[in-house]
C-alpha cells in the first residue's frame, strides 16, 4: 500500500500556505496585544512603586513620631546618658505656676532618649499653660501641640525630663547654638521643656519640620521628567524591498514542478532616503545611572525605488496566492524614482544606562510599538513584473527595536540636552507574506533630546 | 534527504523549505488520506488540513522518529476527525456495539493484486468498515487503540474489521472469478 502515491492539485499547497500565514498573523496579533499590556502593567507598577515610596517616607516619619509618643508615656524607663546628664543639671525655678511643684510636675514626658535638643524660654510663649501630647482638632494637629488651660494629672517622669536653663532670647538652642524659634530645628524628635518642667516632645511638632525635610530627602530622581526629542537620518528596507533574489530563485524552482508560473521576475533594489521623527514623553531616573523613558512619537520614513512608467488600465495582480483586479500600476523598467512614504505613530520605551560615572555617556536599548498611519508603499508582482499599490497588503502594527548612544549636556535633574546616534530596526515585516517582498524598515541617524 | 535542516528552515518560516517539505511528503500523504475518504477532493481537503496542522505544530517534532511517520499520524487523525465532522460520512460511521459474528481468523486467501486496485476496493467499503480496516490492516493499530481513537468498544472494532475483511475477500474472489471467466470465454 505504501507505493501508492497520488499527486495533489496545485491549489492545495496555496490553501495550506494561506492558512499558515493567517494563523501566524493571528499569533502575531496576540503577541502585539500581549506586549503593550505587559508594558503598561510595568509602567503602572513603577508609578505605584514610586508613589508608595513617597508615601512611605512621610508615613514612616509619622510612625516614628507615634512610636516615640508611646515610648515617652512609659515612665518607668531608665535614664540614658543624655537624659541623666540633663537631669543632673540644676533645676530652674518655676516662675509661671507660682512655684507649685505639683502643677509644675504634672506634665507629659515625651522625651526621646537620645535627644539633646533644648527648648529655651518656652514659658514666655505659653504662660500658665501645659503642653500635652494629644491630637485634638485638625487645626491643632497641624501644629502638633495641644495647649490646655487645665493642668494635667499625669505623673511626671523624673528620669527622662530635660530641664532647660532660661535663655535671654526666646528661641531654640541646639547644642548651645541659637536658632530662631520659627526655624525648623531638627529632624530627630526631641523634647521641648519649659522652665517649670512642662515638657513635650517635638515629635508632635515635628510634622512641619519633617515635611520640610521629607521634601529635601526625596530625591529629585524619583520624578518623571518631560522629554522632547527629534531624530533625523536615513531609512531603508533591510533586505532591499524587492531584492531577495535567493528566495525568489529557490521558489521559482519549486513552482516549476507543478506550479502555474515557471519564471519569476526580479525588482529593482530599494535606496535609502530621508527620515525623521519627533516625540514627546517622560523619563524616570531610578538610580543615579539607570533610567526608563517612554514617549509618543511620529516617525516618517521614505525609501526610494526605481520603477517604470505608470500604466492606467485594468489588469490582474497576484499576491499571496490570490489574484485581484487593479486599474493602475508601474512597469519594472527602472526609469523613474518612486518614493515610498510611510508615516507611523510609535510608542518607544527605552532603558538607559550610563556605564561610566564620570562620563555623561548613556547607552540605551528599547522597543517601539508602531501603528501605520499612512503609506504609499508599492508591492511588486513577481509573476506579472509590475509594481502596484494596494493598502491591504501593508501590515498595520509593528514592533521595532532600537539602540542609542547619547552624550548628555547640562546638570542632572535640571534641563538636560542629550545627543547621539540611533539605530532602529522594525522586526515586523512591512507587508504581508509575499515571495520577494518581505522588507523590514531600518532607520539610522542622529537623535537629540531635551529633558526638563 | 536531511530532514533536520528542512524542519529547522520550516520552523524559521522559510517558504521555500515549507514548499520542499510539502512537495516531498504530499503524494504519499494524499494516498493515506484517500484511503479514508470516498473521493479525491475529500482527500485533498484532509491533506490540506493535515499539512496546516503539521506546519503549525512542527516545533513538537523532536527528531526522534521518522518525519514521514509523524506527518502520517497527523494525516490519519485529521482524516478520522474529518469523517466524524463531515455529514456525508456521519451516517455510515455509526458503530453498533453488538457483536456481529464470529471471526474466522484461519481463512487467509492469498491475495495478489495491485495496491491501487486494493485501495479502490477498500474505498468501496462502507466508511465505518473502511476506517477500521485502514487503521488495523494498513496503519497497524490494534483494536484497543482503534477503540480509543474512534470511541468504540474493542469488540466492535474486531467485528467491523472482520466484516470488512470478509467483504473484501468476497469482492476479490468475485473479481478473480470474473477475470477467469473472461479468459475462459476467450
Amino acid at each position: 500500500m505504501e507505493e501508492l502515491q497520488l499527486i495533489p492539485s496545485q491549489p492545495v499547497w496555496e490553501k495550506v500556505e494561506v492558512q499558515i500565514r493567517k494563523k501566524k498573523e493571528k499569533r502575531r496579533f496576540l503577541y502585539f496585544l500581549f506586549l503593550p499590556t505587559l508594558l503598561c502593567g510595568a509602567i503602572l507598577y513603577l508609578i505605584l512603586i514610586s508613589n508608595n515610596r513617597t508615601n512611605n517616607t512621610s508615613e514612616g516619619r509619622m510612625t516614628i513620631g507615634k512610636l516615640k509618643t508611646a515610648k515617652s508615656i512609659n515612665h518607668n524607663q531608665q535614664p540614658t546618658e543624655s537624659t541623666t546628664r540633663v537631669e543632673n543639671r540644676p533645676k530652674p525655678e518655676n516662675k509661671s505656676t507660682g512655684g507649685d511643684p505639683v502643677t509644675a510636675d504634672k506634665s507629659i514626658n515625651v522625651c526621646s532618649k537620645k535627644t539633646n535638643l533644648q527648648f529655651v524660654n518656652a514659658q514666655n510663649i505659653f504662660p500658665n499653660k501645659i503642653i500635652k501630647p494629644r491630637l485634638a482638632s485638625k487645626k491643632q494637629r497641624s501644629s502638633g501641640f495641644v495647649v490646655s488651660e487645665e493642668p494635667e494629672t499625669l505623673k511626671p517622669s523624673k528620669n527622662e525630663s530635660l530641664v532647660v536653663n532660661e535663655s535671654p532670647s526666646s528661641g531654640f538652642k541646639i547644642n548651645d547654638k541659637q536658632v530662631s524659634k520659627h526655624q525648623p530645628v531638627d529632624r530627630t524628635p526631641g523634647t521641648y521643656a519649659d522652665s517649670s518642667g512642662i515638657k513635650a516632645s517635638n515629635t508632635f511638632g515635628a510634622n512641619k519640620t519633617s515635611d520640610i525635610f521629607s521634601k529635601k530627602k526625596i530625591q529629585p530622581d524619583s520624578k518623571w521628567h518631560k522629554i522632547a526629542s527629534v531624530q533625523v537620518g536615513w531609512s531603508q528596507y533591510k533586505t532591499g524591498l524587492f531584492a531577495n533574489a535567493y528566495m525568489g530563485q529557490a521558489y521559482s524552482s519549486g513552482l516549476s514542478s507543478g506550479g502555474s508560473s515557471n519564471y519569476l521576475y526580479y525588482s529593482s533594489p530599494a535606496k535609502k532616503d530621508f527620515s525623521f521623527a519627533i516625540s514627546a514623553g517622560l523619563r524616570k531616573d531610578f538610580k543615579s545611572r539607570i533610567n526608563l523613558s517612554m514617549s509618543l512619537q511620529f516617525h516618517y520614513y521614505t525609501v526610494g525605488t526605481l520603477v517604470g512608467q505608470l500604466k492606467e488600465h485594468d489588469t490582474i495582480a497576484y499576491y499571496n496566492g490570490a489574484s485581484f483586479p487593479i486599474s493602475r500600476y508601474y512597469t519594472n523598467s527602472q526609469q523613474n524614482r518612486y518614493i515610498d512614504r510611510v508615516g507611523m505613530i510609535e510608542i518607544p520605551l527605552s532603558l538607559g544606562y550610563q556605564p561610566f560615572k564620570n562620563l555623561p555617556l548613556e547607552f540605551s536599548i528599547g522597543a517601539s510599538f508602531g501603528h501605520l498611519i499612512k503609506s504609499n508603499m508599492l508591492t511588486f508582482d513577481y509573476q506579472s513584473n509590475f509594481y502596484y499599490y494596494n493598502k491591504d497588503n501593508n501590515i498595520k502594527n509593528f514592533l521595532g527595536v532600537f539602540s542609542t548612544l547619547q552624550y548628555k549636556v547640562g546638570k542632572k535633574n535640571k534641563k538636560q540636552i542629550t545627543a547621539g546616534p540611533i539605530v532602529q530596526f522594525n522586526a515586523t515585516e512591512m507587508q504581508h507574506y509575499n515571495l520577494y517582498t518581505m522588507p523590514h524598515l531600518f532607520f539610522w541617524g542622529l537623535k537629540t533630546s531635551l529633558s526638563f | 534527504m536531511d530532514y533536520s535542516i528542512l524542519v529547522k528552515d520550516c520552523l524559521k518560516g522559510k517558504p521555500a523549505a515549507q514548499k520542499r517539505l510539502y512537495d516531498h511528503f504530499a503524494p504519499a500523504m494524499l494516498s493515506v488520506c484517500y484511503r479514508y475518504t470516498k473521493s479525491l477532493a475529500d482527500a485533498e481537503d484532509v491533506l490540506q488540513e493535515g499539512f496546516v496542522k503539521a506546519f503549525l505544530n512542527l516545533s513538537q517534532y523532536k527528531f526522534q522518529g521518522e518525519l514521514g511517520g509523524w506527518i502520517r499520524r497527523i494525516m490519519v487523525t485529521t482524516a478520522i476527525n474529518y469523517l466524524k465532522r463531515n455529514s456525508r460520512y456521519q451516517t455510515d460511521l455509526v458503530f453498533p456495539d453488538e457483536q456481529l459474528h464470529v471471526v474466522n481468523h484461519e481463512a487467509h486467501p492469498e491475495i495478489k493484486m495491485e495496491a491501487k486496485e486494493l485501495g479502490d476496493l477498500i474505498r468501496q467499503l462502507p466508511p465505518g468498515y473502511q476506517t477500521i480496516f485502514n487503521l488495523y490492516a494498513v496503519e497497524g493499530f490494534n483494536h484497543v487503540e482503534i477503540g480509543k481513537i474512534l470511541g468504540i468498544k474493542e469488540g466492535t472494532s474486531r467485528s467491523q474489521y472482520a466484516r470488512a475483511r470478509a467483504l473484501l475477500i468476497q469482492w476479490i474472489e468475485q473479481k478473480d472469478n470474473g477475470i477467469k471467466n473472461a479468459v475462459y470465454a476467450k
